[in-house]
This record gives structure tokens, C-alpha cells and sequence, in this order.
């Protein structure tokens, strides 16, 4: 039995996974809820470091910035995706700092067969606040569609693009960006907007004035929809979650940014 | 605890946070017209086929139909508000030209759910009539027809009342439907083709907001709304149950 023990101990690889495990503390489960637009991004992250750090383990949820940030106040998760920084209050009653985690863009999307191409700001907003809603090249109707009142891509949809001006009383109200992607990607006459990482085949991405949504745009500070992404621990956090933070934030995770469309967040 | 001047903020038809106006009553208004056209869509379903189950002889295609109504009362709503998404939505789209996410699509959608709910009920209700009427009524010289029209169906009358009232009930509380369906605009429906919100769906979409808004406290106030007709509903439907409790066993 010791002759077994020993062989299987010596099959093992010795101290290899503990010495490429970037993280401190290499084992526990790190509870992440929140904002949707991070976690293509977390996801990623979670299955790389899981190679290296096998008693890690992360347990992803959605539900929306303020599902995190309330999750998270009530001591239920570890870290909390948001996708707009916190209110005064949710810091202090909740106890919660925040850390910007990358910048995304805010990209319109119409239907793949949707002749236009290209439309402008003030175009946007006269269409999303028009009654009803119609193309601004022709006065066919459009179906309008944006996120629902607790989504962060919404609240900088109206800062960027409503500045002031109402939504129609028309528009449609989606509660996921996989929502809002099933709904342009069916309905020909649709336009409505997707964090940068949601953006594929199944529908068209405008330029705005000119300026398409890619990475080269983005980096110039040319793209004008923008926003940032922020990840939120408790004043204290678990050494954990703490180690993941820091890593969150570190030079690693720059490729996994890039992949996935976004950029590293704005300085201070 | 909600001050006075909140009430009046919530108490009212407009939806519209940026001008500090969240006023839910516009959604329960739109709970209600929904509960009430779905209900009576899906009842006038049911009627046509308690005649055909029970006012018929055995058919070759009662047993299949039977089975169809018991394999879609285990269907679970999800599957439902994702089938009225992805097939009745574009088909209203394609017939009217507008987006499809409309009170028409949801009260489709929420009547077919219904149907298997209220006959699996309304079978009950029946066969324990038959059981105690239909040897008297054959006897009588009764067809299977007129022994449903003229002495099960009355006799059972308002326990049939009660279930279409139970119906209403579930109808009203419904989530995944009307999120899905409906287009989740916040205002007062306008017409069949006009998307809209109801209680339910607006309780769904406010969970994720700021726990300390008042977009997060009109979620409760519209639970508070959603409890109270159904309350009410339920008690009116429990009082006629008990009135006609014999035919329910």
C-alpha cells in the first residue's frame, strides 16, 4: 500500500501547479454577479486561471449591475460586475469599493439586411425620441429597441446619445443584450444597441458619423460611444477575491481585453 | 418606509425616472386588460372543448387530444413565452408591419398556456357531475349532448365560474410571458398592435436596479398591487368554489 501511495505521489507533478498559479491564495470559489457585458470576458478568465490554479473554481451569475451590487452588499457573492460606477449610496450603505476594469464600447445594431451603414448622433436621437420612430434616409417606420431602466449599456445610451431628450414612447425594452440581439437580428426594420463583445454575424454594427466601432477607432478616442466597465468587492474583501481583483486588473488580463473587444479602462 | 409624496409618484399613469415620475398604474391597468382578454380567449377555447370531450360519444380523437392537453399543462411557461417570441412575434410582424412585441402576441400566447390549465381543472369538475347525473340523465332519454348542455354544464355552472376566475388569477401573475412578449414599453396600452408592460414584468426589470431608487421601491409597491386583486380575485373565486364544492370532488 505505501509502495502505491509513493508511486502515485511520484507521478504527480510536483509543484508545478502551485508555482504557475499567478494567484496567492490558489484554491477557493470566487462568486462573481452582475452587469452581462463582462462575462464572455470572466468566463475566459476563469477557464484560463482554472488551468493553472486547479482548486480554483469561479461561479458566474448575471442579473444586472444592481442585482451585483445588492448580491454583493448582502455578503451572497464575492465580486460584483457593473456596468456604470455606483451610487453614492450603494457604496456606503453596501460598504463597496469599485475598480474600473476595462472600457467597451457601446456599438448600434441593425439587422444584416438593413441597407444603412452609417448614421449620425443627432440622428440617433432624433430617431429614438421621434413618434413614431422612422429611418432618418426615408420615412419608413422603425421598430426601436433599448435596454430596461437597471441596464448600465442604457444609462449611457441616454448620457451619449438621448442628452436630455426623451425615448420614444414607442421603443421596445430588453433585459439582456442577448435579448436585444434576438430581437434586431429577427425584425428586419429593428435598430438598437449591444456592448461590443455581444456584436456578431447575426447583426450589423453602424459606424457613427463616419466612424466605425473598431479597435483602432477605439484606441484613438475617436469612436464616441464609450463607456466603463467596473468590478466591485467589499471594503474588505476575502483574500480571495482580493488576489482576484489584483489579477483582474494586472498586465495578464490585457490580451483576454483585447480579444474580447474592450479596452483597458481610463487613467484615474 | 414610503413618504406621502412617493405614494403620489407611484399612484399615478406616467412612467418616466428621468423626470422622477414612476408611476405604476398604467401597468396595472395593463395586468388587468391582459388577465381579462386572455381569460376569456382561453375560455371560449376551453367551452368548445368541453363540448367536444364531454358532449360527444368517445372519439378516436378524444384520447390524443387528452394527451396533447396533459403534455402541455407539464409545458413550463419559458416555453411558451420563447415559442410566442421566436414564431408569433415575426408572424404579427409579418401580417401588420409593426414589431410583433404587442398586447395581441402576449394574449395569444397567455391564452393557448391557459387552455390546458383550465380544462385539466374543468375535467374534474365534469367527470364528478357525470358520476353522480348521468345514469339519471340517460335515463331521462338524454343524448351525450344534451345531457353535457342542459345538465352537467349547468349543474356545474358556477364551479366553471370559480376556475375561469382561478384562470384570471394566473393569468394576471404571470412573468415570463409578458417579459418576453409584450416589448416592456412603460406606458398604458394603446391598442392590439401597441407594445406594453404589466405588473409583473416591471417587478422582473426593477429587481437589477439600485436596491436604494425608487425604481427599486415601485417594484414593491407593484407587488403590493399585484397581491391585492389577486387576493380579491381569489377570495370571489373561493366563495364560489365553496358554493358548488360538491361537484369538485
Amino acid at each position: 500500500m505505501n509502495k502505491f501511495l509513493l508511486s502515485l505521489a511520484l507521478l504527480a507533478p510536483q509543484g508545478t501547479k502551485a508555482d504557475s498559479c499567478p494567484l496567492p491564495h490558489s484554491s477557493g470559489t470566487v462568486r462573481f454577479a452582475g452587469g452581462t457585458a463582462h462575462i464572455p470576458l470572466i468566463e475566459e478568465l476563469g477557464q484560463g486561471l482554472r488551468k493553472k490554479c486547479p482548486g480554483l473554481r469561479f461561479l458566474l451569475a448575471g442579473g444586472g449591475s444592481g442585482v451585483g451590487v445588492q448580491k454583493l452588499s448582502a455578503g451572497l457573492v464575492d465580486i460584483a460586475n457593473t456596468g456604470r460606477p455606483l451610487s453614492d449610496a450603494e457604496r456606503k450603505k453596501g460598504g463597496l469599493k469599485s475598480y474600473p476594469l476595462a472600457s467597451d464600447a457601446m456599438v448600434m445594431i441593425v439587422h444584416p439586411s438593413n441597407a444603412i451603414s452609417d448614421i449620425s448622433l443627432s440622428e440617433l436621437q432624433t430617431m429614438f425620441a421621434a413618434e413614431p420612430p422612422r429611418w432618418p434616409t426615408n420615412t419608413n417606420p422603425t421598430h426601436i429597441f433599448v435596454r430596461d431602466e437597471a441596464s448600465g449599456t442604457q444609462e449611457v445610451f441616454m448620457q451619449l446619445v438621448m442628452r436630455g431628450k426623451k425615448i420614444s414612447r414607442q421603443a421596445h425594452y430588453t433585459s439582456s443584450h442577448g435579448a436585444m440581439k434576438l430581437a434586431v437580428s429577427r425584425d428586419p426594420q429593428a435598430i438598437g444597441f449591444l456592448s461590443f463583445a455581444y456584436v456578431d454575424e447575426q447583426v450589423k454594427a453602424l459606424s457613427i458619423g463616419g466612424t466605425a466601432p473598431t479597435r483602432q477607432n477605439m484606441v484613438n478616442g475617436l469612436y464616441p460611444l464609450m463607456r466603463t466597465l467596473f468590478v466591485n468587492v467589499k471594503e474588505t474583501p476575502s483574500p480571495l477575491a482580493s488576489d482576484v481583483i489584483s489579477f483582474l486588473l494586472g498586465p495578464e488580463t490585457k490580451a483576454l481585453l483585447e480579444k474580447h473587444g474592450f479596452l483597458p479602462p481610463p487613467l484615474g | 418606509m414610503l413618504a406621502a409624496k412617493h405614494w403620489q409618484q407611484f399612484l399615478n399613469l406616467n412612467w418616466d425616472p428621468s423626470s422622477q415620475d414612476f408611476g405604476i398604474l398604467s401597468f396595472a391597468l395593463n395586468s388587468l386588460f391582459l388577465a381579462f382578454l386572455a381569460t376569456l380567449l382561453s375560455t371560449l377555447w376551453v367551452l368548445v372543448l368541453s363540448v367536444f370531450l364531454f358532449g360527444v360519444e368517445d372519439n378516436m380523437f378524444h384520447r390524443p387530444l387528452r394527451m396533447s392537453l396533459r403534455i402541455m399543462l407539464a409545458v413550463p411557461t419559458i416555453v411558451y413565452a420563447l415559442m410566442g417570441a421566436l414564431y408569433l412575434v415575426p408572424a404579427v410582424r409579418g401580417f401588420t408591419g409593426a414589431s410583433g412585441y404587442s398586447f395581441l402576441a402576449v394574449t395569444l400566447t397567455l391564452s393557448v398556456m391557459l387552455v390546458p390549465f383550465l380544462m385539466k381543472q374543468c375535467e374534474g369538475l365534469f367527470q364528478a357531475a357525470l358520476l353522480h347525473q348521468n345514469s339519471a340523465a340517460s335515463n331521462s332519454g338524454f343524448s351525450v349532448l344534451q345531457t353535457f348542455l342542459w345538465v352537467i354544464f349547468p349543474q356545474c355552472r358556477t364551479g366553471f365560474l370559480a376556475l375561469v376566475f382561478l384562470g384570471f388569477c394566473r393569468s394576471l401573475g404571470d412573468t415570463m410571458i409578458a417579459l418576453i412578449v409584450s416589448g416592456n414599453t412603460p406606458v398604458l396600452v394603446e391598442g392590439w398592435l401597441s407594445p406594453f408592460r404589466n405588473l409583473t414584468a416591471h417587478i422582473a426589470l426593477m429587481a437589477p436596479t439600485d436596491a436604494y431608487s425608487l425604481m427599486y421601491a415601485s417594484s414593491f409597491v407593484s407587488l403590493g398591487l399585484l397581491l391585492a386583486f389577486s387576493v380579491t380575485i381569489s377570495s370571489v373565486a373561493y366563495v364560489l368554489i365553496f358554493k358548488n364544492k360538491r361537484w369538485l370532488w
